[in-house]
């Protein structure tokens, strides 16, 4: 109430000022409103639902309305027609029948029977119904039979419960014993009563489902057809309903509207919870919630019918060939319907005027031209195209009739519509990351609560993407979130928060694709390159839990010991396992050539460009001025005196003489066959063998160079012997070299003997590169300048002085002097270099690498590794490195500009990537400007090794991996014992380099083919046990075509080469290359099983999809030439000459054999190329490589020797005789096994193609039964390129009647048999007593003598 | 890890938005004067024209940026000492020119100038990144505020001391009869209500909540900063003793302040802005406020960074930068340097009173000098410079304020012996954790 209408301002103006300033008020609001209705989240949103389902459900429903797909369902409905009815095979009737009979239904079998013989006699389907209705009627009668059963058990169960209840309050009140005992009585009655019944139930039930069995195996055919049926007609329903669900987009926008939005569906956050994937809050640790599926709408949608194709696949741009007609139809109007079984569509997915294809037909031009619906089309013969009218009008009237035109497509939407490129790994539901459960940080880290691009923290992969998304998203770092996401480029570091055998990750059958290559590349360059030398990598916490990939180096204790691999257990990883890369200096290190090692020392790659030891020395480019000179001058005492300590400290060779019988002089020439045949190349690289790769040994070109004295070659020859001898815990092997006879005799009359590793020995230092020059002498001022800073440290600084000028005295010497030790008087420059030596080793870590005596206690020099994912950014020591990078810039070979930009702004903003990049690229220049004020002990160390950008970012993507952040236990991955089995095998595997000879994994070829122009196989006659079997599903699975009509099949299998090792080549009617490949596994292609040994399928090089590399195999492609060379005509069998390919192995030899033959490789084929040579394996390497074969080739588990033969024992008199008529049948010389194999001691000799069969005698304990029989059914269905013929023909008349009578499989049986029991076949054979009695007889003859 | 013209690229479209508001405050300035004072619109005009064209070049992603030698001669010459000199020389300036700074033409030139000096700063990455810095933002507005409430505040002491002179009763005396609760009173505060509700909204939809990281027991940031408004108290730390710094002093600025009124015994100033009736009150007051809070809260706001090291306002904030800690204590200088005789030391085998004894014989330069300031100064000031307000107050009033007063000015006194001496306490008895 207003007292005076007096005031002191304008009441009129401030009802102004009022009004304004309301309105601001309310236009503030209005304004918080609209940031908030279109928040960028809801706009993807309203895209993904009003625009892209609705446009995929539309495109779909017109792709299944084509005339073709009516065509389609016709002839499923067709197909099911005719299976529902087409008479059922007699077998499982017969079963059906006889089941019902045993069961007690004798009516109905009679009934089922009856039915059966009259639809025979006269098919209709009246009569087929009645078949089905009295199967029904009796598989109704025994499930009546059960629930009565069951009905009278539960009247029996509460009988029971009564009864109990009664005795129990009896007892309860104390009743007297008479009536206890009677009314146990009464409940064990009735307990046995409801005994019976259950064996009763359980006995019905039993018939009931085998029944059923039998009824689902008689309408096998029809419930197959009816299914495919079905999945066609439920896509076409789904797809509507879909369409259905999306409201008109007016309609959903003002749902959407706010408040509306409160009254129903509309636009929400989604996330998911993941309480056991915690975040590190640093006070606690938080359940994820991740967001993320706000904006990534498709990540998880699946095109329909596939089990891992994304539903939009990432965008990506394409360019096609669209075949147009000869001439133009001579229709009135043309359309490209008509032309090209094309139909665009309405409006384009995210922008209505792109043309933008929406239905393709099966098998017509477009569908050969690879086009898929959601391709919009930008270009037509490079002009780009406006509208889909423009399309439209320029794909009718193309420039030359019958000329294919050139589309540029645009395939896919680009993020957040499109599907994760990786559905079967990850997010999708059966794959083994369901993103229910997963989520998407625990990847690609980041923050998951946000639903904002910048605070979602995404991370760029380059300057490029940084632009756009500043441009596009307002994108900042956000230094706020400790986890921002990984960039692209290290995205597979986060596996190792889970897998930390790494192996592990290794493509595998079921993933053939790769799931983290560049992972795995990068820790086999770190185990190749051996960097736990320097850095731990340890895979526990100080509590022993584990936290990631276990790398630590194995204690140098069993080495010292002079203890062989044989001892060692890399499994049990109590300590380290891992072995040090570099060879052992324990040994004599003189017999390498001063020079030589000084030239080493200072830089490895001078002499031996592929060496992996990093260069310590010369890496000046930080460095100017006087620090310069000084380090020059300081290194090259570090030089001679690393080189002295190493000559002086090291013991003596002990070396192999040379065998006795050995006549000849060592050849070079013999040697360089040797070094290939003798399977050197598949480990070593040389020059004159440019077509080895292998990197598991070193490069031996120019040996020569390096050893150059006579002792050097005695030691090289010994080494070649026995490696083991002079380095116990080399993987090298033992290539079981014996003096080999040259085949005539020498003047003296003695049969002239090589030595072959002498020879090699001989052609390997006839390799000699440049010669050295001694490098210039050192300056005594420089090598007592060095041993003071070293001194200083541990002395005062008169002490020092006194100590250079004349030793540590005696009185000096009390107490631990460390290293200072080598310097005891009297002083010499001998004792200085040695010290200088041996600090310099210490101080650059020499001993990571190699065995060097001396320095056992040595602590590893670097920083470890086993958190530096994680390790604060603030913590890394920069330094001037911005500087040093301005003054020298990366260049080319530093990798990409994006990626050099990448990394400068890494490095700019303090981050880990960044110091990583540039520690491995130039690792000291972290010095720069920084030496000026450190002493020259203090300067940085680390080696610079020679990695490919490539490389440098693999290392990088598995150090960014090193987090020691493991989530919940049931995260982290816990093979089950076969993948256990393989990820350990596999380490065993790489550690000795197995796969550079055999082939572990066969390659695998994903193709398309033309349905109707696709031949099947014509199927060798076989046995039926051998013929490939597939389910009806998968027979189903492979009649799909995809929505352009072409077949989709995988093959294992190699395209056949030529003797000389070139690829055969066919050509198709358009010229392109043809591949002719010989399958490892049966296929199944186009609803047709092709058998392994069976004939070749061709497929023209552009049908091929995808290759998923073999593994493992290169050395014997590299021999096969030199074998075909010397099997002569039958080129396909030199395969048998080389190492074989070991991918069933584990399913067809017998554990305990494989376990001694790896242990001691015992000789199989006589005569193929080369041994197998012995590695110094452990047990436990031994048998980690026999689980390994057996989980690889889907053995059993827990891979125990399967039992020897179902067959009975060998006591039954019958089966006594009839392995006496087997024995005879592979006795038979002329025609049968032993016409080619060995037996026992019987050789055959002779021909050259005899020598590759294996000793019968040991199949027995070598071969499983299983594998045996179908070796001997079919070999060539195992190795496609055995030269064992088929001895048991499955048709035709059986062969050997009078050796082996009976048919093919009664005859491989018995042969298998025997085989099997061969040993306990000869012992029944042999007496024994008779030997003992005979040796009575003619006493004075041992009993063996006897014999013979 | 931006290059530079992915930075300009950023920050061109928010500083021309800047120098767009910029010319529209001339322009509406323009407009005013246009009738009475041509000249100054045509000058107003010339600014906004100025700053039409800035904003154009900005828009177009080509501001106008700051020469380099510019930037690395403000670097360069500013460092603790010349802040806070040039801080006090510039408040000592602006108050003995007041009669020229309050007037319109001259305030409005100086927002003119430092607009621009603002903009054409912001083109620095270094200087960007603190001054845009979401939990900054703020402190910058402040700056303005306080600026412009400082200046209106001395005009209408200027314009009262003049009426003063003139013999004429202050303006707000002038005005005489009371303003009504309402409609004067509520309404206007409803308005402002109103448009500071509007103000946060905008606010908050502009400038992202600046929400960091989760803290982190093993890390701790660098530059740890306290909240703005404690930046003073943080800057105090690095020249007295936690202690002092951080218990007593504020204690004794919230004693101070409500002891003001008891204090104060100049009837004169009620009740309108004079700066000639209450001269002592005001300078203590603006040296107290402005210098030694306002200011040190935009040190450590701006100026203070990685380490606590101080920064120019160009100079990136690189993490590596050492300041040598070279300071000494008085008695060490004294012992170790003036008399070369080494420190006296405690011996542990007197007992406490011993022990005290050479304590105190060693901190007694120290020692003698606080007393000197703490007794004997005032005693002083007491009977030639403050006699007047000694007689006015009374003992204990008088006692009272001089004794805040002289802790007050112990702020600049102890930074003044840091810089030019390197000495760090007067008095150092870490035996018993007290430094002075």
């Amino acid at each position: 109430m207003r007292s005076s209408d007096d005031t002191h301002y304008d009441i009129n103006r401030l009802h102004v000022v009022f009004a304004v300033s309301a309105a601001v008020l309310a236009a503030v609001t209005v304004w918080m409103f609209v940031v908030d209705h279109h928040r960028p989240w809801k706009e993807y949103q309203r895209v993904y639902r009003d625009r892209v389902e609705p446009w995929l459900a539309e495109s779909r429903l017109a792709q299944r309305e084509t005339a073709a797909f009516a065509e389609e369902e016709a002839a499923l409905r067709a197909t099911l027609r005719e299976a529902a009815a087409a008479i059922p095979p007699a077998e499982p009737v017969e079963q059906f029948s006889a089941l019902a009979r045993d069961g007690g239904d004798r009516a109905g079998a009679a009934a089922v029977e009856k039915a059966y013989t009259a639809l025979l006699a006269t098919p209709s389907q009246q009569r087929g119904q009645q078949l089905f209705d009295a199967i029904r009627a009796v598989v109704e009668r025994f499930e009546q039979q059960g629930n009565e059963l069951d009905r009278r058990r539960r009247v029996f169960r509460s009988q029971f419960n009564e009864a109990r209840g009664q005795y129990e309050t009896a007892a309860g009140r104390g009743a007297p014993p008479e009536e206890l005992a009677r009314l146990q009585e009464v409940t064990a009655a009735i307990q046995q009563k409801i005994d019976a019944i259950s064996s009763e139930i359980e006995a019905a039930e039993s018939v009931r489902r085998q029944l059923v069995d039998q009824l689902a195996s008689i309408t096998a055919r029809e419930d197959a057809a009816r299914k495919v049926l079905e999945t066609h007609l439920a896509q076409v329903q789904q797809f509507r309903r879909s369409l259905a669900g999306h409201p008109d987009p007016t309609a959903a926008e003002i749902s959407r509207l706010p408040f509306v939005d409160g009254l129903g569906r509309t636009l929400a956050v989604e996330q998911i919870w993941l309480p056991d994937l915690t975040i590190d809050y640093n006070f606690r640790r938080v359940a994820r919630f991740d967001r993320c599926i706000t904006c990534h709408q498709g990540i998880d949608q699946v095109e329909p019918g596939t089990p891992a194709r994304p539903a939009i696949p990432q965008m990506e741009q394409l360019t096609l060939e669209l075949a147009t007609p000869e001439a133009p139809p001579e229709e009135s109007e043309l359309t490209i319907e008509s032309l090209y079984g094309l139909t665009l569509a309405s409006r384009g997915i995210l922008i209505d005027a792109q043309p933008t294809v929406s239905v393709v037909e099966p098998e017509s031009a477009a569908a050969w031209a690879g086009l898929y619906a959601g391709d919009a089309i930008l270009k037509i013969d490079g002009t780009p195209v406006t509208d889909r009218d423009d399309a439209a009008e320029r794909l009718t009237s193309p420039p030359t009739w019958g000329e294919p035109l050139r589309l540029e497509i645009r395939r896919g939407l680009p993020q957040p519509y499109c599907g994760h490129p990786r559905l079967d790994l990850f997010v999708g539901s059966k794959s083994p990351h369901p993103v229910a459960e997963y989520g998407c940080t625990i990847c690609h880290a980041g923050q998951g609560s946000a639903t904002d691009f910048t605070f979602a923290s995404h991370t760029p992969n380059g300057p490029e993407d940084r632009k756009r998304w500043g441009q596009d998203h307002d994108w900042q770092a956000n230094e706020h979130w400790d986890f921002p996401m990984l960039a692209r480029r290290f995205l597979e570091s986060s596996c190792l928060q889970c897998h930390y055998d790494v192996t592990d990750l290794e493509p595998s059958k079921r993933y053939p694709d790769p799931p983290a290559p560049k992972l795995l590349a990068g820790y086999h360059l770190i185990r190749q390159n051996g960097c736990f030398g320097c850095h731990q990598i340890s895979g526990f916490d100080p509590s022993g839990k584990p936290i990631g990939p276990d790398l630590r180096l194995e204690p140098l204790a069993a080495e010292v010991a002079g203890q062989g691999n044989a001892a060692r257990n890399p499994l049990e990883p109590a300590t380290g396992t891992m072995l040090r890369v570099g060879p052992s200096l324990r040994h004599a290190i003189e017999r390498f050539d001063k020079a030589a090692i000084d030239r080493w020392i200072a830089d490895p790659k001078s002499i031996r460009p592929r060496t992996r030891m990093p260069r310590f020395f010369g890496l000046h480019e930080h460095l100017q001025g006087k620090e310069l000179e000084r380090a020059k001058r300081f290194e090259a005492v570090e030089v001679e005196a690393v080189r002295n300590y190493l000559q002086a400290a090291s013991q003596p060779l002990d070396l192999l003489p040379a065998p006795l019988e050995v006549t000849e002089a060592p050849s070079a020439e013999r040697g360089k066959t040797l070094f290939v045949e003798q399977g050197c190349v598949a480990c070593h690289r040389h020059e004159d063998v440019p077509e080895g790769q292998s990197v598991v040994g070193p490069d031996l070109t120019g040996l020569g160079v390096m050893i150059t004295t006579e002792t050097g070659r005695a030691w090289l020859t010994s080494w070649i012997r026995d490696p083991a001898r002079h380095s116990p815990r080399t993987p090298m092997p033992s290539l079981l070299l014996e003096p080999k006879s040259l085949g005539s005799n020498a003047a003296d009359g003695r049969p002239r003997m090589s030595d072959p590793a002498a020879d090699l020995a001989a052609y390997l230092l006839e390799s000699k590169g440049t010669t050295l020059e001694p490098s210039p002498p050192i300056h005594e001022a420089d090598l007592d300048n060095l041993a003071r800073t070293h001194l200083i440290r541990q002395f005062s600084a008169a002490r020092t002085e006194e100590i250079l000028a004349g030793g540590i005295s005696a009185e000096m010497a009390a107490g631990d002097l460390g290293d200072a030790a080598e310097l005891l008087a009297p002083i010499s420059r001998e004792k200085k270099l040695r010290y200088v030596g041996k600090r310099t080793v210490r101080k650059r870590g020499c001993f990571g690498c190699h065995d060097i005596p001396g320095l056992e206690d040595a602590q590893q020099i670097g920083p470890a590794l086993t958190d530096w994912g994680r390790k604060q950014e603030s913590l890394l020591a920069f330094e001037q490195v911005e500087g040093f990078l301005d003054k020298n810039p990366p260049t080319e070979a530093d990798g990409t500009p994006e990626d050099r930009a990448f990394y400068r702004e890494a490095i700019d903003a303090g981050r880990r990537e960044g110091f990583l990049w540039q520690k491995l690229r130039q690792p000291r220049s972290f010095d720069f400007h920084k030496t000026e004020h450190k002493g020259y002990n203090e300067q940085l160390t680390m080696g610079l090794f020679s990695f490919t950008p490539d490389e440098r970012e693999q290392i990088m993507t598995f150090v960014l991996g090193l987090v020691a952040d493991p989530p919940s236990g049931r995260y982290v991955r816990s093979p089950d014992p076969p993948a256990k089995a393989i990820a350990e095998g596999r380490k065993v595997l790489d550690q000795y380099g197995c796969a550079e000879c055999h082939t572990m994994r066969m390659p695998r070829w994903r193709f398309r083919y033309n349905p109707q122009q696709w031949d099947g196989p014509s199927p060798p006659e076989t046995f039926d046990f051998v013929r490939p079997h597939f389910s009806a599903e998968a027979v189903a699975e492979s009649l799909v075509r995809d929505r352009t009509g072409w077949g989709q099949a995988e093959i294992v299998g190699r395209p056949l080469i030529d003797p000389s090792g070139e690829t055969i080549l066919d050509e198709d009617d358009d010229g392109n290359p043809v591949f002719v490949f010989s399958l490892w596994e049966p296929a199944l292609i186009n609803g047709e099983a092709w058998q392994v040994g069976g004939a070749q399928v061709p497929i023209s090089e552009p049908h091929i999809l995808q290759q998923h590399p073999p593994w493992g195999g290169a050395f014997a492609q590299l021999l096969f030439p030199y074998a075909t060379d010397q099997s002569g005509t039958a080129w396909l069998e030199a395969w048998g000459m080389v190492p074989p390919a070991l991918p069933h192995e584990g399913s067809q030899v017998q554990p305990n054999w494989l376990y001694n033959y790896l242990l001691n490789p015992t000789v199989i084929r006589p005569s193929v190329l080369l041994r197998m040579p012995r590695y110094d394996l452990s047990p436990a390497e031994a048998s980690a490589l026999v689980e390994y074969f057996a989980a690889a080739s889907d053995a059993a588990f827990p891979f125990t020797p399967a039992p020897q033969t179902q067959t009975p024992p060998i006591s039954n008199h019958a089966r006594a005789a009839r392995m006496d008529q087997a024995m005879r049948l592979v006795t038979d010389k002329k025609t049968y096994c032993a016409k080619c194999h060995l037996i026992g001691d019987y050789d055959p000799g002779g021909e050259t193609q005899t020598i590759f069969a294996p000793n019968l005698a040991e199949v027995g304990r070598r071969i499983r039964p299983e594998y045996l029989r179908r070796w001997l059914a079919d070999p060539k269905s195992i190795l496609p390129y055995t030269g064992m013929p088929v001895n048991f023909p499955p048709a035709g008349p059986p062969m050997g009647q009078d050796l082996l009578p009976g048919d093919s499989r009664q005859q491989l049986d018995a042969v298998a048999d025997l085989l099997l029991q061969y040993d306990a076949y000869l012992q029944k054979r042999t007496s024994i007593r008779a030997m003992v009695d005979g040796a009575r007889n003619e006493s004075g003859n041992p009993p063996g003598a006897a014999q013979e | 890890m931006w290059d530079t013209h992915d930075f300009l690229a950023t920050v061109a479209q928010p500083i021309g938005w800047l120098y767009a508001v910029a010319a529209g405050l001339d322009l509406i300035a323009a407009g005013r004067a246009v009738r009475k004072h041509p000249g100054k619109a045509a000058a107003w005009a010339m600014f906004a024209a100025a700053f039409v064209w800035e904003a154009a070049r900005s828009f177009a992603g080509h501001p106008p940026l700051l020469p380099t030698w510019f930037k690395a001669a403000v670097d360069a010459a500013l460092g603790p000492v010349t802040f806070t000199l040039g801080s006090f020389a510039l408040l000592a300036v602006l108050f003995a020119g007041r009669e020229f700074f309050v007037r319109t033409a001259v305030a409005w030139t100086a927002l003119n100038l430092s607009l621009a000096l603002f903009c054409l700063s912001l083109t620095d990455p270094n200087f960007a990144a603190i001054v845009a810095k979401g939990d900054n933002v703020p402190i910058v507005a402040m700056v303005f505020l306080l600026g412009y409430f400082t200046w209106l505040g001395a005009r209408q002491a200027v314009e009262n001391d003049r009426r003063n002179a003139r013999g004429l009763p202050p303006a707000e005396k002038e005005l005489g009869s009371p303003v009504l609760v309402w409609p004067d009173l509520v309404y206007i505060e409803l308005i402002c209500m109103v448009l500071v509700t509007a103000g946060l909204i905008a606010w908050s939809l502009l400038v992202r909540a600046p929400l960091e990281e989760p803290a982190n027991p093993v890390v701790t940031p660098n530059p740890a900063k306290a909240p703005w408004y404690f930046l003073g108290l943080q800057e105090m730390l690095v020249f007295f003793d936690a202690s002092i710094a951080g218990v007593l002093f504020p204690c004794l600025i919230i004693l101070g302040l409500c002891a003001i009124p008891y204090l104060d015994v100049n009837p004169r100033g009620n009740g309108y802005y004079t700066i000639a009736e209450r001269k002592f009150a005001y300078l203590v007051f603006q040296f107290g406020f402005l210098q030694l809070w306002i200011f040190l809260i935009l040190v450590g706001t701006f100026l203070r960074g990685p380490g606590w090291a101080f920064f120019g306002p160009f100079e990136p904030h690189d993490p590596s930068k050492v300041e040598a800690l070279s300071n000494i204590s008085l008695s060490r200088c004294v012992w170790d340097l003036w008399l070369g005789v080494g420190m006296p030391r405690p011996d542990p085998a007197t007992g406490f009173p011993g022990q005290l004894a050479t304590v105190v014989w060693r901190e007694s330069v120290g020692l003698t000098i606080l007393v000197l300031y703490f007794v004997g100064l005032p005693a002083i000031l007491a009977r030639t410079w403050l006699a007047s307000y000694r007689l006015a107050m009374g003992r204990t009033r008088y006692w009272i304020m001089i004794l805040l007063l002289l802790m007050m000015l112990m702020l600049p006194i102890k930074m003044f012996l840091r810089w030019t001496f390197g000495l760090s306490f007067l008095v150092s008895i870490p035996e018993y954790s007290l430094n002075f």
